[in-house]
């Protein structure tokens, strides 16, 4: 088989070296037309490489298995007519509504008609194949669901940035610390929600931990109430220096001050708030001979703080005194001193101290802040609950946040297993603050509160079947919201309204009023349109090539590409307004790198000159994320409108090709350097699709200035054509003729179905997006009407066999 | 997974479980077995003064070959000039070249495959998650209970590389260490984080009763955590299973870590700060994976440099250009300078300052670290050019006691995977297979 590709290959997108795969073993009766894919297209769609989603290294596997790009089946058995492989063979694909190009790609030798007749006849004669074994050393691919079919989403952990935001909805708290301690979701299909790629190991589950022990002690800070510290002096943290008389006949309270010496006594007490404290002490005193009164004088950390003078009185029966003015402490440690303010030569005067004490903090209100009074539902350290009632009060705070916590009604012996953990906790000497901590850890710990549950009513049944009402309630919010249901979703799945049409669109319309919606502006556009890798360390342009380029201007182009997705995925705007809006929104920085007047307010919609009718791509914040370091990439922006924007990835440049631009004693442009790469067949094969939508965006520099010449000098040529759409003379026309090309309009539902059910698309989902691309474009087109109608699409509301 | 993995040990000597929950969890039969592979017994390495340490240094990119492998082979080798930083260390380095990685060419070659199989020498599918278990793990799985952390992983980088993966699958990249086929182990990827992950838990003002209790306490959480999973678990279906038991697994690993963290650690010093810059960060991670071993926290450690294809650039040698980038040379010769640059750069500040503060870090027993510790460096890739997973090279270092150090070996197309082998063997575990192509020792490696 190998030599046979050797001598065969005239097809090549990666090149190179010999193809990695192991060959299959092929049965008899399709050895044939697997030669026939084996000289001709396996090169690119092999099981490793599998270009466009599509290894046909075992032609068995794809006979009546649905096309990613056509109604019709890769190969219908029985019938050439009916299989999208011989339309694509004979560039006949067009005409059966199929997208993409002719096979073997432009710039190839056609499959000569006998070869190309040995597959149709084979096909014709039923496409049998059924003696061809699987190759031991490949893993089989995954099993293709049914055209059609719903598919399922695998038990589905909440990524770091959905556990952020359910704990802030579910605790009222702002919680960032999932995301500051999550080093890094696994990403799949362009998403960090992939129910596939966000994994669980060792690592994951001790982040969960220490997030959960950190949002606690946040949520449940107990309220402060004013309290009084009061410390005894004869406390054995405090110690006396100087000297210090300890009269024999006195109680050991009575530790007098003499001055004669410097002396003080005093140590370490702990202070619980920060805040306004009073400060009362008990004292005693002896004049001197003149009748001067002796002095008190507080230290707090070394400072003197306050003085007051102390009344000639028997110690037998101190006086109580307080300061006038409050002192602020803070909250911690701090080491106070009491000593004598009088003159030391003074050497009659006496001082007794019996105990002093803090009151406060004197604004405290002794209620508890909102978070924790939303889960106590009762507090002990408010209310006055005996010890005997606590374990009810305990009780009713779990009755009340579980449900909540785990997104679904919760069954008793669910409520027993979580106070279980209050009660172990109180019988080993803890109190109510920990016990229901750890109660609440055990609720966030549990696999209820980290994956999003979606139980299967019969495993051994093998038909897809309809979530529950409260399951929709957790895919729509985790869609729309990145975090858990509200009340009112809540409601909609008990009533049983989610399991609706109309229940659907109305949360749905609904839901992306609510501000929780700006996390598909984080997330959905923040991945797909290149948020990310705008402030992702790899874009990084080079300050000696681009002086003007600073941290805050990168902030700014964020800003911009997030009013930008604002707009379009929350605003009424149609979604094709990606690929051609004019809006700006310009600071000063981005004004004078459009080259125009900035506007009164920072970030007002403004009209530009050069970077109109381009959409997403006239930003200069995505211009920058896909330029290299010291200038732009045309590879690099064409392979992401590819892949981004018409759901075509291409496959991974060959082994050994020279990727570096720009060096040496006089480079020519750009253009000159890509089109020498063309002329050779095997780059050309992906490039001729790549180079010509990079290309037209030359007249904009590594960070989105409009420019005439490039880095070299030489004048910037920014027209082009695009194979089978037509002529342009710059970037908004190639954008305005990509818009003709159908593959972008199911892009952008494919994406958005990605992204909503956090799965990939497998052949199966075509007539599925198919259906929900014409459904919401016949609705007007907007984001709103495609979150909706994928909303009501089988493969939302229903799981498949797994 | 239909590979078999046959594991033997050097020695060994049975860690009793020691927790109940392990002994009287039920689980079904699928389910447990990772788990109780995870128990297995353990190697002889208990006893003070003989333990022995495993860790793996990443650099990505692959290296210029011209100017790293040296031109003579043997005991009497000279160092390269991208090794000549290194010249302190002649003495204790091995250096192995001509090495295959065929785990990585069986994947498709390039960056995410060979850094996916930088450790486990398996072949990755592009279409699914697909790898297998890497050495650091197999080391990793006979240190549960014996020390309170089974391997650190730590990374100078979040995420994946620039702009996706090219393909369906991204994180192979950014991923050395891995679990089991499908999982990588989380990494720590700030000095913060691992600091946390290390020291987190220690709450020195609180007496030892207290601390007991709160242990007790954390560990009932985590048990009864178990016990919704295992109840969960009849529920779902197949797929939902699997994933489950990932949970499972993990947390019953967390609860061995806690049982293990003993109360009486060493001193874990200040916090490292926050926004490090390059070096200090590095140097930051490094301090703390060898604190780790000092402390006997834990005896295994993976340390990536950067994901693998990282565009970062080396700005602070007057190199403004993505490290990537430059590594598709072209046969120019000012780049071949730049990449030689860079080399010699990481050999001097990243290899050098480990095995620096492993030979001046003492052991309890009173010898440096270094003389315990087996330190592995390599690449994902042999010439970043050619993105070739055949005639690489790799590092070893210390633990002279086990290998046959001071010499370059030039092998013909040997395995990495053997390379590995000889390796963990080292450490104390021997195997006698890994990923895609392992089969046994590399010959002339160990003493």
């Amino acid at each position: 088989m190998r030599s046979l590709l050797a001598t065969l290959m005239l097809v090549g997108c990666s090149g190179g070296s010999p193809t990695d795969d192991t060959a299959p073993v092929v049965g008899e009766a399709c050895a044939e037309p697997q030669a026939v894919m084996d000289a001709y297209c396996v090169q690119c769609h092999s099981q490793s490489s599998a270009t466009a989603g599509l290894s046909l290294t075992q032609i068995g596997t794809v006979v009546d298995v649905a096309s990613s790009q056509s109604t019709l089946p890769l190969i219908t058995a029985g019938s050439p007519d009916d299989s999208y492989l011989v339309h694509k063979m004979l560039g006949t694909h067009g005409v059966v509504g199929g997208t993409g190009s002719a096979m073997p790609p432009p710039g190839f030798d056609a499959v000569p008609e006998s070869d190309s007749q040995v597959f149709t006849d084979w096909i014709a004669a039923g496409a049998s194949c059924d003696t061809q074994p699987i190759d031991d050393d490949l893993d089989p691919l995954p099993p293709w669901e049914p055209v059609g079919a719903p598919g399922y989403v695998v038990l589905r952990r909440l990524n770091a940035d959905m556990v952020d935001r359910t704990l802030s909805d579910l605790l009222l708290i702002e919680s960032h610390e999932a995301r500051a301690r999550f080093s890094g979701e696994g990403e799949a299909f362009g998403f960090d929600n992939n129910a596939g790629a966000v994994n669980m190991s060792l690592g994951h589950i001790e982040t969960a931990e220490a997030t959960i022990d950190a949002v606690l002690d946040i949520a449940l800070v107990p309220p402060v109430t004013i309290e009084s510290y009061r410390w005894e002096m004869e406390d054995p943290i405090f110690s006396g220096t100087g000297t210090e008389v300890h009269y024999g006949a006195y109680p050991d309270w009575y530790y007098g001050i003499r001055w004669y010496f410097t002396a003080t006594r005093g140590g370490p007490i702990q202070v619980p708030y920060d805040g306004e404290y009073s400060f009362n002490f008990a004292s005693c005193g002896q004049d001197d001979a003149e009748g001067n009164l002796p002095e008190l004088q507080l230290l707090l950390d070394g400072s003197p703080t306050a003085t007051m003078v102390v009344d000639d009185i028997e110690c037998t029966d101190p006086t109580e005194y307080m300061l006038t003015d409050p002192i602020y402490l803070t909250a911690g440690e701090h080491n106070i001193e009491l000593g004598l303010a009088n003159d030391p030569t003074n050497d009659d005067m006496r001082l007794s101290v019996d105990w002093f004490q803090f009151t406060g903090p004197l604004d405290a209100t002794g209620t508890a802040e909102p978070s924790r009074a939303n889960i106590f539902v009762c507090d002990p350290a408010i209310d006055d609950i005996d010890d005997t009632d606590q374990g009810d009060c305990a009780r009713d705070i779990i009755e009340a946040f579980l449900p909540r916590a785990w997104r679904r009604p919760v069954t008793e012996a669910e409520i027993d297993s979580i106070l279980a953990m209050y009660t172990e906790s109180r019988d080993s000497g803890g109190d109510f603050d920990e016990g229901i901590r750890l109660a609440l850890k055990l609720a966030l710990l549990s696999p209820h509160f980290l994956f999003v549950v979606e139980l299967d009513p019969d495993t051994t049944d093998t038909d897809p079947h309809a979530l529950n009402g409260y399951e929709m309630a957790n895919r729509l919010s985790y869609f729309l919201w990145s975090s858990m249901p509200d009340d009112e979703l809540m409601a909609a799945a008990e009533d049983g309204s989610l399991l609706t049409d109309e229940g659907i669109e109305a949360q749905v319309n609904r839901m992306l009023l609510d501000p929780r919606a700006q996390s598909l502006v984080d997330n959905l556009a923040g991945q797909w349109w290149g948020m990310r890798l705008l402030l992702g360390e790899h874009t990084n342009p080079d300050e000696a090539t681009f002086p003007t380029f600073s941290e805050t201007l990168r902030e700014a182009m964020h800003e911009e590409m997030r009013l930008f997705s604002e707009q379009i995925l929350l605003g009424d705007r149609p979604m094709s307004d990606v690929l051609t809006a004019s809006d700006h929104y310009v600071d000063d920085e981005l004004a004078t790198l459009y080259g125009v007047t900035a506007p009164s307010t920072p970030f007002a919609p403004t009209p530009t000159t050069d970077h109109e009718e381009m959409g997403l791509t006239g930003l200069a914040g995505w211009l920058t994320a896909t330029s290299k370091p010291e200038r732009t990439s045309p590879v690099v922006r064409g392979d992401w409108v590819l892949s981004n924007l018409l759901c075509e990835e291409p496959p991974p440049p060959p082994d050994d090709v020279i990727t570096v631009i720009g060096e040496g004693d006089n480079p020519s442009s750009m253009r000159e350097q890509l089109e020498l790469h063309r002329a050779n067949p095997v780059c050309a094969s992906c490039h001729d699709a790549i180079d010509p939508i990079g290309l037209a965006y030359e007249g904009f520099d590594g960070i989105g200035q409009a420019r005439e010449s490039d880095a070299w000098g030489n004048p910037v040529d920014p027209s082009g054509e695009l194979l089978g759409l037509g002529e342009y003379s710059n970037a908004a026309e190639m954008v305005g003729l990509l818009e003709g090309d159908p593959r972008v309009g199911r892009c952008m539902v494919q994406k958005t179905f990605i992204y909503a059910l956090g799965r990939g698309t497998g052949p199966h989902d075509v007539p599925t997006i198919q259906d929900i691309e014409a459904s919401y474009l016949a609705n007007g087109g907007t984001f709103a009407e495609l979150a909706v109608q994928i909303a009501l699409s089988d493969a939302f509301r229903m799981e498949g066999p797994q | 997974m239909s590979r078999k993995l046959k594991r033997t040990f050097a020695a060994t000597k049975p860690v009793a479980s020691s927790r109940r929950t392990f002994l009287r969890s039920t689980v079904g039969g699928f389910l447990a077995l990772p788990f109780l592979e995870s128990l297995a017994p353990s190697t002889a390495h208990a006893a003070p003064g003989d333990k022995k340490r495993l860790l793996y240094w990443f650099l990505p990119n692959g290296f210029f070959m011209p100017a790293i492998i040296p031109g003579d082979t043997g005991t009497g080798y000279t160092l390269s000039p991208s090794l000549s930083p290194l010249a302190p260390h002649r003495d204790d380095l091995l250096v192995v070249s001509g090495l295959s990685n065929y785990g990585a060419i069986a994947g498709g070659e390039g960056h995410d495959p060979g850094t996916a199989a930088f450790l486990s020498c398996a072949a990755t599918n592009p279409d699914f998650v697909q790898n297998d278990i890497s050495v650091d793990q197999i080391a990793a799985n006979t240190m549960v209970g014996v020390t309170p952390f089974a391997s650190l992983e730590a990374s100078m980088e979040n995420g994946s590389g620039v702009g996706g993966c090219g393909g369906a699958v991204c994180g192979y990249g950014s991923n050395i260490s891995w679990v089991n086929t499908t999982t990588p182990r989380a990494r720590s990827a700030t000095p913060t984080a691992l600091f946390n992950r290390l020291f987190g838990s220690l709450n020195p003002s609180l007496t030892p009763e207290e601390q007991t209790r709160q242990r007790e306490l954390r560990l009932s959480v985590l048990d009864r955590a178990v016990g919704h999973a295992n109840e969960l678990m009849g529920k779902l279906g197949s797929a939902d299973k699997q994933k489950l038991d990932h949970y499972l697994t993990s947390v019953r690993e967390l609860e061995t870590q806690v049982d293990s963290l003993s109360t009486a650690v060493c001193e874990p010093g200040d916090p490292p700060a926050e926004d490090l810059d390059f070096e200090p960060r590095m140097q930051a991670f490094t301090d703390l994976i060898v604190l780790a071993l000092q402390c006997d926290l834990t005896r295994v450690a993976s340390f990536m440099l950067g994901n693998g294809a990282t565009n970062r650039s080396y700005e602070h040698i007057g190199i403004p250009e993505s490290h990537h980038g430059l590594s598709h040379h072209g046969h120019d010769p000012a780049i071949h300078e730049k990449l030689e640059l860079i080399d010699a750069w990481n050999m001097q500040h990243v290899v050098g300052y480990v095995i620096d503060k492993l030979k001046t870090t003492m052991d309890d027993d009173g010898n440096p670290l270094f003389d315990s510790t087996t330190l592995y460096v390599g690449s994902e890739l042999a010439d970043g050019h050619y993105h070739d997973n055949f005639d690489m090279l790799a590092l070893v270092a210390g633990n002279s006691s086990a290998l046959n150090l001071g010499q370059h070996i030039s092998t013909s197309a040997a395995a990495v995977a053997d390379l590995h082998l000889a390796c963990l063997e080292s450490f104390g575990v021997v195997e006698t297979s890994l990923g895609h192509s392992g089969t046994a020792p590399l010959a002339g490696v160990l003493k």
